[in-house]
């Protein structure tokens, strides 16, 4: 593996040119490239997979395919898209939700918090000193939410509940549960363009 | 994001990104993201505004087993040739599921000896066209007035849908002022083909029915019609599957596939 770049910040955030480098010789079909790749991200990407997944093999098998589809799409990776690391948790988490919605309920073990991980929403995200500065924007806007729906909003986003999961959690009817994501989300937008 | 249009498709597109939008809901908006690059804009936009919640507290370790397991399996991909190219859509947006259950539709309506759907039954199946849908189909014509040469002053829209799942079938939009109508194919059934998508408009006490026009078939394209007449107070558009090639005008003579209603657009301005 070859290092033209320090791969993480002060942070522990990986550089987005050296992704961007390595998903370029990905596309050019080059396997160290990818395997350094997936050494740098693969944590990253399964831990948002296992937060909607809940099951560690389940996860596996969405990260196989996550890294999978990583190799085949590579090359259409823009930054117009956003940092690679963004690119990519996307396609990840794209792949927990089809999963979630093909099987259209959660079996029985999959509806509890995994122990000790998810007791609040403060465990979904990382707090804000440790977030990097890109996330930072929408971690002052969701604060600005009424709690209900920046609960709503995180944990559908974080754990893939659905409006139905939601609403029984909270015991709130699933219209309610869908006002308060709308007027969330409408908020959530002006705050953000209102920042950048 | 100022009009009430803009804000509509914005959260619609937060939804998406956030994965709330489920069943009907998620299959008629990834129909239309798969051909509208504004809301494929939207979603994007989401995606990298909420990005920032990937950054997770806790951390997981996959097993030592799965990284040889996927470079097996993008080996056998190169080995056996398969189509490694990328899809068409973009790359974050998760449009893979846009055409599921496609094949029910194309086999209920190619079947032979359908029954015959008479106009009468549309009074009962109207009303199922969702205030979402007609927003949809509303967002659908400002992008197709976009691209158009043909300038058209839309007064009004009708999502066609399936009258028996309430899939999306058409865009109608009308110009009475100058007596054209558009028509749009969001994602009709196939068709054999020897058969045409033919529309029809009800007469306002919906006793009888007045041919409109053929319809396009591939998904995303429009045709413009002029029409002899359109009836003011209509409210119900409908489409019949006939005998390719010409207009049918003395009624269907075949199944009636799908039905709308029909909404002035400054009811929903």
């Amino acid at each position: 593996m070859s290092n033209t770049l320090p791969v993480k910040d002060g942070n522990g955030q990986v550089h987005d040119q050296r992704l961007t480098e390595l998903l370029a010789r990905c596309n050019q079909g080059n396997e160290s490239a990818f395997e350094e790749l997936y050494t740098l991200c693969s944590v990253q990407l399964y831990s948002v997979l296992v937060r909607i997944l809940r099951i560690e093999a389940i996860a596996e098998e969405a990260l196989q395919d996550s890294f999978v589809k990583i190799w085949q799409k590579a090359g259409t990776y823009t930054p117009a898209a956003g940092t690679p690391m963004a690119w990519m948790s996307t396609l990840a988490r794209n792949q927990a939700l089809d999963q979630l919605r093909r099987r259209s309920t959660r079996e029985a073990n999959e509806s509890a918090d995994l122990p000790g991980y998810i007791d609040s929403i403060a465990d979904l995200a990382k707090p804000m000193h440790e977030m990097s500065e890109d996330a930072r924007p929408l971690i002052q806007c969701l604060e600005k939410l009424p709690e209900h729906a920046r609960n709503c909003i995180v944990r559908a986003y974080c754990e893939g509940y659905s409006h139905e999961e939601l609403s029984a959690q909270v015991d709130t009817p699933v219209s309610t549960i869908k006002s308060w994501i709308r007027r969330g989300l409408i908020s959530l937008r002006r705050c953000l363009d209102e920042l950048s | 994001m100022n009009s009430p249009d803009e804000r509509w498709w914005s959260v619609r597109a937060g939804e998406y990104v956030l994965g709330t939008l489920r069943g009907k809901d998620l299959e008629l908006f990834e129909r239309i993201l798969a051909h509208d690059t504004s809301i494929q804009a939207e979603v994007a936009r989401w995606e990298q505004q909420l990005t920032g919640l990937n950054e997770t507290p806790r951390e997981f370790v996959p097993g030592e087993h799965v990284l040889p397991q996927i470079l097996q399996r993008v080996r056998s991909l190169n080995d056996e040739g398969a189509d490694t190219n990328p899809d068409s859509a973009p790359d974050s947006i998760s449009v893979e599921s846009k055409n599921t259950g496609d094949n029910q539709s194309e086999q209920r309506v190619m079947k032979p000896g359908a029954p015959v759907r008479k106009f009468q039954v549309w009074p009962t199946l109207a009303g199922l066209a969702t205030a979402a849908s007609l927003v949809l189909g509303l967002l659908l014509v400002q992008q197709t007035t976009k691209q158009t040469t043909l300038p058209l002053s839309v007064d009004g829209l009708a999502v066609v849908l399936s009258d028996e799942d309430g899939k999306p079938f058409f865009l109608v939009e009308t110009d009475y002022g100058n007596l054209r109508v558009r028509v749009t194919a969001l994602a009709p059934p196939s068709l054999d083909e020897s058969r045409d998508f033919q529309l029809w408009q009800a007469l306002p006490d919906r006793s009888s029915v007045r041919p409109v026009a053929l319809l396009p078939e591939e998904p995303g394209t429009s045709r413009t019609f002029h029409v002899d007449s359109l009836i003011d107070g209509s409210d119900l558009f409908g489409v019949s599957i006939e005998p390719v090639g010409a207009l049918t005008t003395s009624g269907p003579t075949g199944p009636v596939v799908a039905h709308g209603d029909f909404l002035p657009k400054r009811n929903i301005d």
